[in-house]
C-alpha cells in the first residue's frame, strides 16, 4: 500500500472517520490495529519485524538502568538490525562495496518496512532511558504504537520519545487540526504525484540511460534529481504529518525551504531536520564534546563521524560514502572560512549566489547518491566537465530530459519544469496555506483539480525514501 | 460560511469540473484525426488490405509503396507498443466503421506472444469507456484501470501524462476542421534509424539466451482477433517480418514458440507467412534493431510483401474460384 495510492487514500479516510468516532481512550488501540494491518499488508516480514523488534527493545528498556552491558548490546542490536536489513536483505547481494544499495527500482524489495527509521528511535528511546532523560515506557502497547503508528512508520520523522510518547494516549482531534492535516495531505499528494513522479522519468532517463550526455544535460539531470527528491521526500513527510494531525498526533517537521539555503551548515538545518537532529543529539554533540579541547578539531571531527554514519545509515555503497565525502568536504570548507565570510555584506545578490552554490554543490553530491554505481557516477561526473554545451539542443538537451523525442514527451517535459518552478516559486505562500488550520475553498479546489489533471495514478514512483 | 457549507460546495464544484473536463476530454479526443482509434470511427478508409501489430508494421510497412505494386488499397492499422489486446480493440473500432477489408496481415512473433514484449495501452481506449467490448478488454487488461474509470474523470487522470496532449491537440484539430491525420495511411516512419544498440544491451543482460514465455492473454487476444476478423469474412494472414540471424543464437526456444504460432494458425485454417530468412536477415546493415528493419531493409521487405499479395490476390481472383 504506498501512500499516495487509492487504496492507502480509502484505507486513510475509514481510519480518521472511525478514529474521530471512538471514544479516546480506544483510539490508540484502533490505530495500533490500523498500523499494524498497514504494515502486515506490506509484507508479513515487516510486521513480524516491527513486532519482533519492538518487544526486544521493551524488554531492554525495563532493564536498562545502570546496566552498561545492555545499553550497548541493545545499541548494537538496532544498529546491526540497520545493517542487516537495509543491506544484505533489501539488496540480496553480498558484501560488495563497489555496488551502490539504492536501485530506485519500483520492484526493489523492501523486507522490512521503515526498520532504519524505527531502530533509530530505538537507540534514542535506549539511551534517553539509560541516562536516566527518560522514564521507560510501562505499556508494551505503547511502546508497539511508537514503532508503527503507520503515518511515520515507512520513512519517519524520526520522532524523539519525549516529542511522540506523551501523545499516545492523549490525542486531541479538533476540526481545527482536521482541516490542517487535511491540507497538509493535500500538499503531500501534489507534490509526489505532480512534481515529484513527473520529474522522475527525466531523471531516470539521465541518470540511468545517460553515459553519453553533454555536460549541460547532465548537470540537469542533477539539478532535477534533487528537485524530485526534495519533492518526493517533503511530499511524503507533508502526508504523514497531515494524516497523523487527523489521527490527533503531532509528527516533526523535516523540510523547511531547505533550496533556499544559502549555506551547507543552513541547508543541513532545513532538510531531514528529524534525522539530522538524531545524528546531531547522539553522534555530533557527544563526540564533539568529548574532542572539546581540540576546538575547530573536534566539529571537524564530528562532521566527519556524523556524514560517515549518515552515509553508511543510507546504504553502505561506495556512492553513498562518496556523497558523505562530499558534504564532509563542505562543511570542513564552510567551517574553516567562517571567520573570512563573515566579512561580507548582508546583501541579497550574495544571498542569492549562496543559493546557487548551495543548489549545485548539493546536485553534486546528489549525482553520487542517485547513481547505481560507481562507474555510472564517475561516468557522469566526467560528462560534467566535457563536452558542456550541446551542438543540438533539440536532440542532445531536450530529448534526453523529455525521454524521447516526440511531441508529446517535450509537452509533458514542460509541462513539468512549469509546475515545479512556480511551485518553487510560491512555496512559502504555497507552505503558508498548507499550514492554516482552516478548510480554503481555492486551495482545496485548485490541489484537487491539479492532482486530477496532472497528477501519476497509473504507475507512480515509491517514495525513495522507502528504501533506506 | 461555515466550514461544512465550504466542504459541501467545494466537493460539488470538484466533481462538477471534473464531469465537465471529463465530457470535454472525450469531445476532444474523438476529433483527434492522429488518434487511429478515434480516426478510424470517424473517416471512411475501407481498405482492401490492412496491416496490424505493434511497431515492426508501423514502421515498416508503407501503404503507399504497396499500394502502386499491388493496385488495391491498403491501411496500416498498427500500433506501436501494442499487444494483441490493443490490436483487437482496434480492429474493432475499424470494422464498426468501415467496409471489412480482403485480407488482414497481422505480425505476430514469439516476442508477441511473451507479456515482455509490448503491452496494452490503457489511455488509447480512455475516450471510448463505456463500450461494452472496450469494458470487457479493460477489466482483463488492465483491472485497477477498470475498478477507478468510473469515477468522474479518472479515466483520463490515470494516465495524465498519455492524454493531456492528445485532448489539446483534438481540440486543436476540432477549431481547424482537421479530418485528416498526420500519417494518412497509418504508417509511421522509424523515429530511430540508426542501429538502437538494444541486442547488445540484451545480451549483456542474456549472456546465456532468453527464452520467450508464452502468455495466455495473448493468445487469448490474438485468438479473439482472429475470431473477430473472420466473423467479418476477413482473409488474415498472419506473418513476421525478417529477424536479425545473429540474434536467434539468445533465443533457444524461439522455433518452439513459432511451432505454437503455427498450431494457432493451423486451428484457424489461415496462413502463418515467415520472412524471417529473407537474405537482408543475415545483415545488420538492414536493421535498426533486431527486429525493426532500417529504411533500406524495409523497402526490400515491403517490396517482397508486395510481391507475395500480389501473388495471393491473383490467387484468389483467377485460381481459386476454379479449384
Amino acid at each position: 500500500m504506498i501512500f499516495h495510492s487509492l487504496i492507502f487514500l480509502c484505507f486513510v479516510i475509514v481510519t480518521v472517520i472511525t478514529n474521530y468516532l471512538l471514544p479516546q481512550r480506544f483510539r490508540s488501540f484502533f490505530l495500533l490495529f490500523c498500523s499494524l494491518a498497514f504494515i502486515g499488508y506490506y509484507n508479513i516480514e515487516s510486521l513480524i519485524a516491527v513486532i519482533v523488534f519492538s518487544f526486544f527493545n521493551f524488554y531492554i528498556s525495563r532493564n536498562i538502568r545502570g546496566n552498561r552491558f545492555l545499553y550497548i548490546a541493545g545499541i548494537l542490536l538496532n544498529a546491526y538490525a540497520i545493517i542487516m536489513f537495509n543491506y544484505f536483505f533489501a539488496t540480496r547481494q553480498g558484501f560488495d562495496f563497489s555496488y551502490s544499495a539504492i536501485s530506485f527500482n519500483i520492484n526493489s524489495f523492501i523486507i522490512a518496512l521503515g526498520l532504519s527509521f524505527y531502530a533509530l528511535q530505538n537507540i534514542a528511546y535506549l539511551t534517553e532511558v539509560y541516562f536516566n532523560r527518560w522514564q521507560p515506557e510501562i505499556s508494551v502497547k505503547n511502546f508497539l504504537f511508537y514503532n508503527s503508528f503507520f503515518p511515520k512508520v515507512a520513512s519517519g520523522p524520526v520522532m524523539m520519545p519525549r516529542e511522540f510518547m506523551p501523545q499516545i494516549d492523549r490525542n486531541v482531534i479538533t476540526h481545527e487540526k482536521l482541516a490542517a492535516g487535511f491540507n497538509r495531505l493535500l500538499l503531500g499528494l501534489f507534490k509526489k504525484m505532480v512534481i515529484a513522479d513527473r520529474l522522475a522519468p527525466a531523471v531516470h532517463s539521465i541518470f540511468d540511460f545517460g553515459d553519453t550526455n553533454h555536460g549541460l544535460t547532465t548537470l540537469a539531470g542533477a539539478y532535477l534529481f534533487t528537485i524530485q527528491l526534495y519533492f518526493d521526500f517533503s511530499g511524503y513527510t507533508d502526508m504523514a504529518i497531515g494524516i497523523a494531525k487527523m489521527l490527533g498526533y503531532d509528527l516533526k517537521e523535516n523540510f523547511n525551504l531547505p533550496l533556499r539555503s544559502s549555506s551547507i551548515s543552513e541547508f543541513w538545518r532545513r532538510w531531514h531536520i528529524s534525522l539530522i537532529s538524531w545524528f546531531t543529539a547522539y553522534i555530533y554533540y557527544p563526540l564533539v564534546y568529548r574532542l572539546r579541547s581540540y576546538k575547530k578539531a573536534a566539529a571537524l571531527a564530528g562532521i566527519l563521524a556524523t556524514f560517515l554514519i549518515s552515509g553508511a545509515w543510507h546504504g553502505i555503497g561506495i556512492t553513498f560514502f562518496l556523497w558523505a565525502c562530499c558534504h564532509i568536504v563542505y562543511l570542513s570548507f564552510e567551517l574553516l572560512t567562517k571567520r573570512m565570510r563573515s566579512g561580507l555584506p548582508e546583501k541579497f545578490i550574495y544571498k542569492l549566489a549562496g543559493i546557487f552554490i548551495v543548489f549545485n554543490a548539493v546536485s553534486f553530491s546528489n549525482i553520487f547518491f542517485r547513481s547505481g554505481s560507481l562507474s555510472s557516477a564517475l561516468q557522469m561526473v566526467k560528462n560534467l566537465f566535457s563536452d558542456f554545451f550541446p551542438s543540438d539542443w533539440l536532440r542532445d538537451f531536450i530529448a534526453p530530459l523529455a525521454v524521447g523525442g516526440h511531441q508529446i514527451d517535450e509537452f509533458n517535459f514542460y509541462i513539468s519544469m512549469f509546475l515545479a518552478g512556480a511551485f518553487l516559486l510560491f512555496e512559502r505562500k504555497i507552505n503558508r496555506i498548507a499550514e492554516s488550520e482552516r478548510f480554503s475553498f481555492y486551495y482545496t479546489t485548485a490541489c484537487v483539480l491539479l492532482i486530477f489533471l496532472f497528477g501519476i495514478f497509473s504507475n507512480g514512483e515509491r517514495f525513495i525514501y522507502m528504501q533506506f | 460560511m461555515n466550514t461544512v457549507k465550504k466542504i459541501t460546495i467545494s466537493v460539488a464544484i470538484i466533481l462538477l469540473v471534473l464531469a465537465g473536463l471529463s465530457r470535454m476530454y472525450d469531445f476532444a479526443l474523438r476529433h483527434n484525426a492522429n488518434i487511429k482509434a478515434a480516426y478510424v470511427q470517424s473517416a471512411k478508409i475501407d481498405a482492401n488490405i490492412i496491416f496490424h501489430g505493434p511497431c515492426e508494421p508501423l514502421w515498416m510497412i508503407s501503404p503507399a509503396i504497396l499500394d502502386s505494386q499491388t493496385h488495391v488499397k491498403s491501411y496500416n492499422l498498427a500500433l506501436s507498443h501494442s499487444d494483441f489486446a490493443d490490436n483487437y480493440l482496434h480492429l474493432y473500432f475499424y470494422l464498426k466503421h468501415n467496409k471489412a477489408p480482403e485480407m488482414m496481415f497481422l505480425y505476430v512473433t514469439p516476442e508477441s506472444m511473451d507479456a515482455n514484449y509490448n503491452t496494452f495501452n490503457t489511455y488509447r481506449f480512455a475516450a471510448f469507456v463505456g463500450d461494452p467490448v472496450v469494458d470487457s478488454v479493460l477489466k482483463e487488461c488492465d483491472p485497477d484501470y477498470a475498478k477507478w474509470s468510473s469515477f468522474p474523470f479518472m479515466k483520463y487522470a490515470w494516465y495524465s501524462s498519455k492524454v493531456n496532449f492528445d485532448a489539446l491537440q483534438g481540440l486543436k484539430h476540432y477549431v481547424q476542421h482537421r479530418t485528416i491525420p498526420y500519417y494518412p495511411d497509418g504508417y509511421e516512419p522509424p523515429v530511430q534509424v540508426v542501429w538502437d544498440n538494444h541486442l547488445e544491451k540484451f545480451i549483456q543482460l542474456y549472456p546465456d539466451g532468453y527464452n520467450f514465455e508464452w502468455n495466455k492473454l495473448r493468445e487469448k487476444y490474438l485468438c479473439k482477433t482472429i475470431e473477430l476478423a473472420q466473423q467479418h469474412g476477413i482473409e488474415v494472414y498472419l506473418y513476421e517480418s525478417p529477424v536479425l540471424e545473429e540474434a536467434l543464437h539468445y533465443q533457444p526456444n524461439r522455433e518452439e514458440i513459432v511451432k505454437k504460432i503455427k498450431g494457432i494458425a493451423d486451428k484457424y485454417n489461415i496462413l502463418y507467412v515467415q520472412f524471417d530468412k529473407m537474405k537482408i536477415a543475415a545483415s545488420r546493415k538492414y536493421f535498426m534493431s533486431t527486429l525493426n528493419l532500417n529504411m533500406e531493409g524495409s523497402r526490400i521487405f515491403t517490396d517482397t510483401l508486395g510481391k507475395y499479395i500480389s501473388g495471393r490476390l491473383h490467387y484468389n481472383e483467377f485460381i481459386r474460384p476454379h479449384l
